[in-house]
Parts: C-alpha cells; sequence; structure tokens
C-alpha cells in the first residue's frame, strides 16, 4: 500500500522524465526568449538593420555604375569592329559582365578594370582600363553588407554566448538548472540552439531588408541567384556559429562575467580585427611580390624589343620600293598613303615576319604578367595563411566565392578570354588573312597606282605638285565615300564572337570547401572544449571566487 | 592622492590584461617597423631610378634649346622623342607612423612641358588582396590603443563597488576630484609607457632594417604624435571613467563602452566616407577625355586648315613673313595645351573637393580628428600631394622661363616658341638647367595645418573630464542591493 502510494505520490510530484531533446527544446525556447529581449540584441540588431539598408543602398549605387559600363564597353566594342578597316585593326574588346549579387558583397569587384583585349599580339592577362569609379577611400575596406554582417552580428554573437555560462552561475540560477535532472551537453547545447536561433532571426531579418531595398530600388534580382544567396547565407550562419561557440568556450572557461567579457572582447578583437590586418601586412615582407611598376616597365621593354626586331627585320627586306603618293593631312591627322603593286607586296612580306614576331612578343609579355601574378597571388595566400585560425579570413573568401566577387572569378574571365583568343589566332590563320592584302589595306586587291612615277611632292614643279594634292583629295573623297556606303567593310559574319558565362555555382563550392572545412573545424573544436570544460565547471555561486 | 595613484598603477601593471594588450600592442610595433623598412627601400629605389632617368633625358635635351621644350611635350611634340617627365617625391623617412596614407605608393606626376600634369600611378600593392588597413602607428593608436584604455579603464569605479573596496577609497581624506584623478593619471601613465616602449621598438627595427635615416625634425614629428595620442587616448578614458561611474555593473560599463567604440572609430568613419563617395562625384578620366575632345574639336580642325600653308612654306618666304604661319601655329598649339590643363586642373579640384567632404565628415568622431590630425602633423596624405603639386608648378615656371631665356640669348633663333626648328640650337650647361627638387612640409606648418584637430580633440577631452568627474561626484558608494 505505502509502496502503491508513494509512487502515485511520485508520479504526481514529478512530471512525466523529459525526453533528451526536449529538454534541449525547452532550454533553447527560454534562451531564445531571453536573447530577443535583451538589450544588447535589440540595440545591435537594430544597428545591423540600418546599416544593411544602407550598404544595400550603396551596393545598388555601385552595381548601377558597373552595369552602366559594361553596356558602354559592349557598344564601343561594336562600334570599333564595325569602324575597322584591315583585319589587323581589328582588337575585340572583351568586358566582363557585373556580378549582380555585388549588391551584397563587393569583393574584389572593383579592385579591377572591366576591359581586356585580344588580338595577334595580345594575350589577354590584364584589364586595360582602371576601375570606374574613385579608389576606395575607406580604409577598412569597401562598405558592404556582408562586412557590415561579419562585424556586427559576429560582435552579437560573441555578446550573447560570453555570459551564457558565467553569468548564470553568477546569478546562482545555473545550479538550479541541474536540480531537473538535465545533462551538462543538454544545457550547452540548447544555449547554442537559443542563441543561433536568435542570431539566424537577425540575418533573416537583415536579408529580408536587403531584399526590400534591392526590389524598391527596381533593380532586376535574377533567379539564378537564388542557390547563391542560399549558400552564402547558410556560410555566414556557419561563421556567427562559430563565433558562438568561442564564445561559449570563454564563457565555460571563466567564472565571472566580468571576466568572461574581457577575454571575449580580447578574443573578438584579435581574430576579426588584429589578426587579419597583421597577417596581410607581415606578408609583404615574407614574401615579396613586384610592383606594378616593374611590370610595367617590363612591359616597355619588351615593346622596345618588340619595335627593334621589327626594324631589323625591315632593313633585312632591303630598300622600300618607292611608294607614289605620300602623306597628305586630309583630316584630324590621318594621312593617306598610295601604294603601287610592288609597294604592297612588300609591305606584305614585312608583315609576315611582323605577325611572327608579335606572337611571340604576346607570349612574353603574357609570361612576364602571370609570373607577375603568381607572385603576388603566393603573397596573398601567405597572409591567408597567417591569418587562418579567424573565422573571418575564411568566411570574406567564401562570400567572395560564392557571389561570384572573387579573384577566382575574374581568372575565370581571363581563362575564357584566353581561349577566344587563341580561337581568333586560329580563324586568322585558317583564311589567311595575315598573308593577305586586307590585314593592312582595305583597297581592292590589284589596285593600281593612280599617281604617275615620280619620287615625292617636292621634286615636282609647283603645278604638277597643285595636281597631285588635287588627285589625292579627290581619292580620298571617293574611299571615304566607299566605306560610308559599306564597299569597303571588313566580313565580320564569320568573326568568332566572345561569348561568356561566369563560373557556374559548383565550381565556386569546389574553390570554397577548404575554407568552409576550416569554419567546420572551428566550430567541432570550440564546441569540443566547451563540452569538455563544462563538464568540470564549477557551478556553485560559492567557492572560489565569486 | 599619490598613494591612490601608485596604488592602481601597480594593480593595472600587474594584471593580466594590461600584459596581453602589451604584448599584441609590441608585437605589433615590431612588425610595424620590420615590414616598413622593406617597404621605405623599395619606395626609395623606384624614386630613384626615376629621378635618374629624368636627369639622363634632362642632360641629353641640353644640346639644344629646343629639345629642352619640345622633347618633354607629348601632347605636340612632333619630335620621335617626345615623351613625358616623370617627377616624384622621396617616400617621407617617418614611413612607419602614418604610412597608410602613403602606401599607395610614390607621390608622383607625368609632367608635359610647359605645365600640364597628370598623377602618376607608381603603385606597389598587391591587387590579390583584400583591402586592409595598414598596420601604421596611427592604426595601432587609433584602433587598438583605444580599445587598451577602455578594457584598462572601464571597471576603474564600478569593479571597485562590486569589489566593495570603493568605500576605502573615498575614505581618503582627498576630494572626489583629486581620487579621479589620480586614477586618470595611473592610466594614462601606463598607456605613456606602452606608446614610448612601442615608438621606440619599431622606430629600431625599422632604421635596424634600413628604413630611412631620421633627422632631427623627424624624431619630433614622432614625439609630437605620442603626445597627440595620448590626447586622444586620454579621451577614451575619461568616457569610460564617465561610463564606470555610473553603471550598474562591470559588464554593462564594458558593454557600453564597447559599442561607443565601434561607433567612433570603425561604423561612423566607415558609414560617413561611403556616403560621401556616393554622393559627391568626382570628375572621371573618361570624362576628361570627352571634355577635352569636345573644345578641341573646332581648334584642331582650325589648326589642320592652316597646317598646308605652314607645311608648304619654304625657308625663305618663311623669315620674310616674320615667321607669320610659324607663330599662328604656336599660338593655336599653346591654346590647346592650355585646354587640356584647364580640363585636368578641373579633375584634380574635383577629387580634392570630394576629400574635403570626407575630412569634414571625419571630424564628427575623435577617431577621425586623430586621424587627420595625425596625418597634417607628420606632413603627409593629402596636405602632402598638394605641397608637392605646387612645387611641381613652381618648377615648371622656372624651368619654362629658363628654356626662353637662353632661346633669347641666341640671336639666330626665331623665338617662336615652342614649335620645333624655329627656336635656338645652341647647347645648354646641362648643370645649369634647374631640376625639380622635392622639400618636405616644413615642421612648424604642419603644426599650423593640423591646429584645428588637436584643438577639437582638446575641447572634446575637456568635456569628457568635465562629465566624468560630475558624475563620479555623485557616483553611489555601495552597490544597490538588487
Amino acid at each position: 500500500m505505502n509502496g502503491v502510494d508513494s509512487t502515485q505520490m511520485n508520479n504526481s510530484k514529478v512530471k512525466h522524465e523529459p525526453s533528451a531533446l526536449s529538454a534541449v527544446r525547452a532550454i533553447a525556447a527560454r534562451e531564445l526568449r531571453e536573447h530577443l529581449s535583451s538589450a544588447r540584441f535589440r540595440l545591435i540588431s537594430a544597428t545591423t538593420l540600418i546599416l544593411v539598408a544602407l550598404s544595400t543602398l550603396a551596393g545598388i549605387f555601385n552595381y548601377r555604375v558597373q552595369a552602366e559600363q559594361y553596356r558602354m564597353d559592349l557598344a564601343r566594342n561594336e562600334q570599333k569592329l564595325h569602324e575597322a578597316t584591315t583585319w589587323s585593326e581589328i582588337q575585340p574588346l572583351l568586358v566582363r559582365p557585373p556580378a549582380p549579387l555585388m549588391i551584397l558583397n563587393s569583393g574584389f569587384e572593383t579592385r579591377d578594370g572591366r576591359v581586356t583585349l585580344a588580338s595577334n599580339s595580345q594575350i589577354p592577362a590584364m584589364t586595360e582600363d582602371a576601375p570606374v569609379g574613385a579608389p576606395s577611400l575607406a580604409r577598412f575596406g569597401e562598405f558592404d553588407v556582408t562586412t557590415v554582417l561579419i562585424y556586427l552580428l559576429g560582435l552579437l554573437a560573441v555578446l550573447l554566448s560570453f555570459d551564457a555560462v558565467s553569468g548564470e552561475r553568477e546569478r546562482g540560477t545555473l545550479a538550479f538548472s541541474f536540480s531537473n535532472s538535465l545533462m551538462r551537453w543538454q544545457i550547452l547545447l540548447g544555449k547554442y540552439l537559443g542563441g543561433m536561433l536568435a542570431l539566424a532571426l537577425a540575418l533573416a531579418m537583415s536579408l529580408v531588408i536587403a531584399i526590400i531595398v534591392w526590389l524598391v530600388s527596381n533593380v532586376h534580382l535574377p533567379g539564378a541567384m537564388w542557390p547563391r544567396i542560399m549558400l552564402w547565407l547558410a556560410a555566414l550562419l556557419l561563421y556567427l556559429s562559430a563565433m558562438f561557440w568561442i564564445g561559449l568556450l570563454v564563457s565555460v572557461l571563466t567564472r565571472r562575467a566580468s571576466t568572461s567579457l574581457l577575454v571575449a572582447m580580447l578574443a573578438w578583437f584579435a581574430l576579426v580585427l588584429f589578426i587579419p590586418v597583421v597577417a596581410a601586412f607581415a606578408s609583404r615582407q615574407l614574401a615579396h611580390a613586384p610592383s606594378s611598376y616593374v611590370l610595367i616597365k617590363e612591359i616597355q621593354n619588351l615593346d622596345k624589343e618588340l619595335e627593334d626586331k621589327s626594324a631589323e627585320f625591315k632593313k633585312s627586306l632591303g630598300a622600300t620600293p618607292e611608294s607614289e603618293g605620300f602623306a597628305i593631312s586630309l583630316e584630324q591627322g590621318v594621312s593617306m598613303n598610295f601604294y603601287s603593286p610592288e609597294s604592297y607586296a612588300w609591305w606584305l612580306k614585312y608583315y609576315e615576319g611582323r605577325v611572327r614576331f608579335e606572337r611571340e612578343y604576346a607570349q612574353k609579355v603574357y609570361q612576364a604578367i602571370k609570373k607577375f601574378q603568381d607572385q603576388n597571388r603566393a603573397q596573398s595566400e601567405w597572409a591567408f595563411m597567417l591569418a587562418a585560425v579567424s573565422p573571418v579570413a575564411h568566411i570574406e573568401r567564401v562570400s567572395n566565392e560564392l557571389t561570384g566577387t572573387s579573384r577566382d572569378d575574374t581568372y575565370y574571365f581571363f581563362e575564357a578570354a584566353r581561349r577566344y583568343q587563341q580561337t581568333l589566332v586560329a580563324f586568322y590563320d585558317a583564311n589567311h588573312l595575315t598573308t593577305n592584302l586586307s590585314w593592312i589595306s582595305d583597297d581592292p586587291p590589284n589596285t593600281q597606282s593612280p599617281f604617275p612615277k615620280t619620287s615625292g611632292l617636292d621634286k615636282m614643279n609647283d603645278e604638277d605638285s597643285e595636281k597631285t594634292v588635287e588627285l589625292g583629295k579627290q581619292l580620298y573623297a571617293q574611299v571615304l565615300a566607299e566605306r560610308a556606303s559599306g564597299k569597303r567593310t571588313l566580313a565580320l559574319n564569320t568573326l568568332p564572337r566572345f561569348d561568356y558565362t561566369p563560373q557556374p555555382v559548383r565550381r565556386a563550392l569546389a574553390q570554397v570547401s577548404a575554407s568552409s572545412c576550416a569554419l567546420l573545424l572551428i566550430n567541432l573544436l570550440s564546441a569540443a572544449a566547451a563540452f569538455l570544460k563544462f563538464r568540470r565547471y564549477d557551478v556553485r555561486l560559492s567557492g572560489r571566487g565569486a | 592622492m599619490s598613494a591612490i595613484y601608485w596604488r592602481e598603477l601597480k594593480e593595472l601593471l600587474r594584471s593580466l590584461r594590461f600584459r596581453v594588450a602589451a604584448c599584441i600592442f609590441l608585437l605589433g610595433m615590431a612588425v610595424n617597423g620590420f615590414v616598413m623598412a622593406g617597404v621605405y627601400r623599395e619606395l626609395f629605389e623606384m624614386h630613384r631610378e626615376i629621378e635618374t632617368k629624368g636627369d639622363e633625358r634632362i642632360r641629353e635635351a641640353a644640346s639644344h634649346v629646343e629639345s629642352l621644350a619640345i622633347n618633354f611635350n607629348e601632347i605636340f611634340g612632333v619630335s620621335g622623342q617626345a615623351e613625358v617627365l616623370t617627377l616624384s617625391a622621396p617616400p617621407p623617412k617617418i614611413l612607419p607612423i602614418v604610412a597608410g596614407a602613403e602606401l599607395g605608393g610614390l607621390q608622383a606626376v607625368e609632367w608635359n612641358f610647359p605645365d600640364n600634369v597628370e598623377p602618376a600611378d607608381l603603385g606597389i600593392g598587391n591587387q590579390e588582396l583584400p583591402v586592409r588597413p595598414v598596420l601604421d602607428w596611427e592604426f595601432m593608436v587609433r584602433i587598438l590603443l583605444s580599445f587598451v584604455a577602455i578594457i584598462l579603464s572601464y571597471d576603474t569605479v564600478v569593479g571597485e563597488r562590486e569589489r566593495g573596496t570603493l568605500a576605502l577609497t573615498l575614505a581618503y581624506p582627498v576630494s572626489r576630484r583629486r581620487v579621479l584623478l589620480a586614477k586618470l593619471a595611473a592610466i594614462m601613465t601606463l598607456l605613456g609607457w606602452l606608446l614610448v616602449a612601442g615608438s621606440l621598438l619599431s622606430i629600431f627595427i625599422y632604421l635596424g632594417k634600413g628604413g630611412g635615416a631620421l633627422a632631427a625634425t623627424d624624431y619630433a614629428r614622432a614625439g609630437l604624435f605620442d603626445l597627440g595620442a595620448s590626447l586622444y587616448l586620454a579621451i577614451f578614458v575619461a568616457v569610460s571613467l564617465m561610463v564606470s561611474s555610473r553603471a550598474r555593473s562591470s559588464v554593462s560599463s564594458l558593454t557600453t563602452l564597447l559599442i561607443f567604440w565601434i561607433a567612433v572609430t570603425i561604423v561612423i568613419p566607415q558609414g560617413g566616407t561611403a556616403a560621401v563617395q556616393g554622393s559627391v562625384t568626382t570628375v572621371s578620366d573618361v570624362q576628361v577625355e570627352q571634355r577635352v575632345m569636345q573644345q578641341l574639336e573646332g581648334q584642331v580642325n582650325e589648326l589642320v586648315g592652316e597646317m598646308d600653308s605652314f607645311i608648304h612654306s619654304n625657308p625663305e618666304e618663311a623669315r620674310r613673313e616674320n615667321y607669320a604661319s610659324e607663330r599662328n601655329y604656336a599660338r593655336r598649339v599653346n591654346q590647346m595645351i592650355a585646354t587640356i590643363k584647364a580640363s585636368l586642373d578641373e579633375q584634380q579640384e574635383s577629387h580634392r573637393r570630394q576629400a574635403r567632404v570626407v575630412q569634414n565628415v571625419l571630424r564628427l568622431t575623435p577617431a577621425g580628428l586623430f586621424q587627420i590630425g595625425s596625418e597634417r602633423l607628420l606632413g603627409v596624405g593629402e596636405t602632402r600631394e598638394r605641397h608637392f603639386l605646387q612645387a611641381v608648378d613652381r618648377w615648371s615656371g622656372i624651368y619654362t622661363r629658363f628654356v626662353e631665356d637662353e632661346d633669347m640669348l641666341d640671336a639666330d633663333s626665331p623665338h617662336i616658341f615652342y614649335v620645333q626648328n624655329f627656336m635656338s640650337s645652341r647647347a645648354v650647361d646641362p648643370n645649369a638647367v634647374p631640376r625639380f627638387k622635392f622639400e618636405e612640409i616644413p615642421i612648424s606648418q604642419s603644426l599650423k595645418n593640423s591646429l584645428l584637430d588637436w584643438s577639437l580633440l582638446l575641447v572634446e577631452l575637456a568635456v569628457a573630464l568635465c562629465l566624468s568627474f560630475a558624475w563620479f561626484a555623485r557616483a553611489p558608494v555601495s552597490q544597490a542591493r538588487s
């Protein structure tokens, strides 16, 4: 009877033993409520939302400028192609389209220009134009949505977690939790989930604000961007999770909330601000990279080499057959040269050699640029390695890749441009264009010189020289009319065109696998350390150092 | 009062937070000295090369008075050798201190005879790296030491109250104001030592690794910088004391101060700068090109129309007409050069305007004031650029007058400036040709330039101190029962 009674009493007093997961859920819910009503969460979230709105506006403004530049460059390319009258003038401008997600993350998008050239004498490796817009005056880098989220939400993560354990211990409520026969790991996990839910909420609200600003600004949001945006959010959550675990670890390692805050702040400062800056700075001396000044000098030397070689080759061909006709300035520095068929033949022989030199030169210039870029990339890898302990270095890299604004995206573009240049050269060779008169002149083949054989205007008498100049002007007007009416245009319909699609998402994912693993590793290590330390955590209010 | 002072000092000195902060700061200063030495050498090599090449070209051109003009006029230089002359300023020897402003590369212009200048991009910088602030002294003080100042002083009052020793401290026969002063002095002493130690360490390594040999004025500037830094840090300490007196717990004190710190050093300057860049536009290179093309179109057509007569004139006839067509040509060409210069100057003015607005926005926070004040005190950044451009302007005037004077000495010369074959072809002593030499801004002028910013900082400090005294006077002595 007693046994039955006591069992009944026990059953009425003690509620149904909570399952492991529901206990965690309960703790998480309580934590979430506490976070949402805390001043620090509200203050920092509010600031974040305002700054996200502002930085989205800034991003949209920058994107518009870039898109406008892109359209203008494409139009300029078409115009140049149509204006060209000889095949050697054809220098297609290859333009890199702006990444729409630069609105959320500026990355390396505006560090370079958009345009590169491909031709017989140039392998695309660098941009020709300077980036549009004034160089960034902000010393911490561009003010974009990702930067705001990394700094402020990362800070929030640490501020929510630093007193999760030590604060409760001080208030005395931690010991109380154990009276409910909760396991230590449940408490910690519950706190983690509660905090992460609060952070996820802040992140989601930021995204909503950004999307609203985006839509209101009438900038088209391509549907294909959504997978990237989702992945970017996931990466940010992984980063915030890492920061949260670090904060929890600090909380578990210290006994008083004020100590926790101090250590957490020092850790935040070191990881977010100090280490990336020192790493980038130290890499300058640890892995020396040449300045662009040196590269420009090298290219200038190669230029001179090319011209010297061409001049030598010209001399080796013997004297130029006298060209009947002469330079007549007829409009804005344009001169008309009239050549005899012998002259044309001589020039074709010269250009045959010159084309070969140009291709050699293009290779040498490309190698010089490649070496320069490789050395600079090695230095930046050093900087990244030195800062590898900081989650910020990793999330920045992942963000850049996923939004399509990383260095890899730029190099992907140049790879495509180089392949196009090879297609172009193959096209020239297949159609024998470099050994054809149309390489250097839009005169119809077998053109006869209209001029009597003389040796220059200054050797003629006045009457003849006047007649010759008149004839020259007439002929020029005729050529202009023919060009205007399209009789002398190049057959551009067979010219291969540059068709570019940016790097696909799966390739971007492959590039970020290392950094994502690093973030995951930081998460796991901090979590493991926190769990282990918490097992021995002295939850009593009294005892060593209250 | 001195008892309190020494007690605070000893406590802080022994505390873990001070030791960690000191280690981080000294490490940063060491790296700073080490890397800046390398940067200085690189920039100095570049400058020397440019100077040597410029000197060679002038020596070559000195063989004919005419060449001294047309060899350096790329816009209308008919000679095949016409090329701009690059003029550069040597890197400032006190590079470690405010290098952020100078690290983009050398201060340099491409100079076109007689007076067209375009900024030259002699960049050193890795495009592969994400943009990061440069680890110069100014960054270390503005970001790291201000943070350390807060860390050291956030719990001066509220911490004592929590520990229960505040009543004891106030029991001394000293006024509350003196107590606060003692605490302030203790923290500032520590920060001062740290500052000096870091400065010496950085300079030592910098000089040892081959950085520029420092002159007396450079040391003076470094000293003044440290003084200014103390002023800046004192503001943070004063604000911390203020918050510490009023806060309910040390945790809330630190949290409040943290938010204050982020707003003042990062959010407001960054956001403000970005806002200005979005709203105050500058004239782009493309726009300059378009504008120049537009304005020159008419002038070029006229010139080309008259070119025939110019080309076909024979020397005898030309002399008889007193070189009328050549003078006309020269007049037109000089007109066009002036048009181009006007456009380039307009572009530079627009950049300067934007920079001025950014500066005024930065002045909203102590961090911005410190940044601007340091740059001006050390004679770098925007003031240096302006000083350099003024020096180039002065030199090009002297150089042009020299060429014209030398030409006038030759009786056979037609004196048509600046047309090839119509100026003197006499040789000139290459050593007599005036060379461009850049003088750094004298320290007295730097002080004058930066006076406004330091004064504003002083005012802010005074306000912060008054408030902290006022609040401390009313601070409760014991923990309120919660």
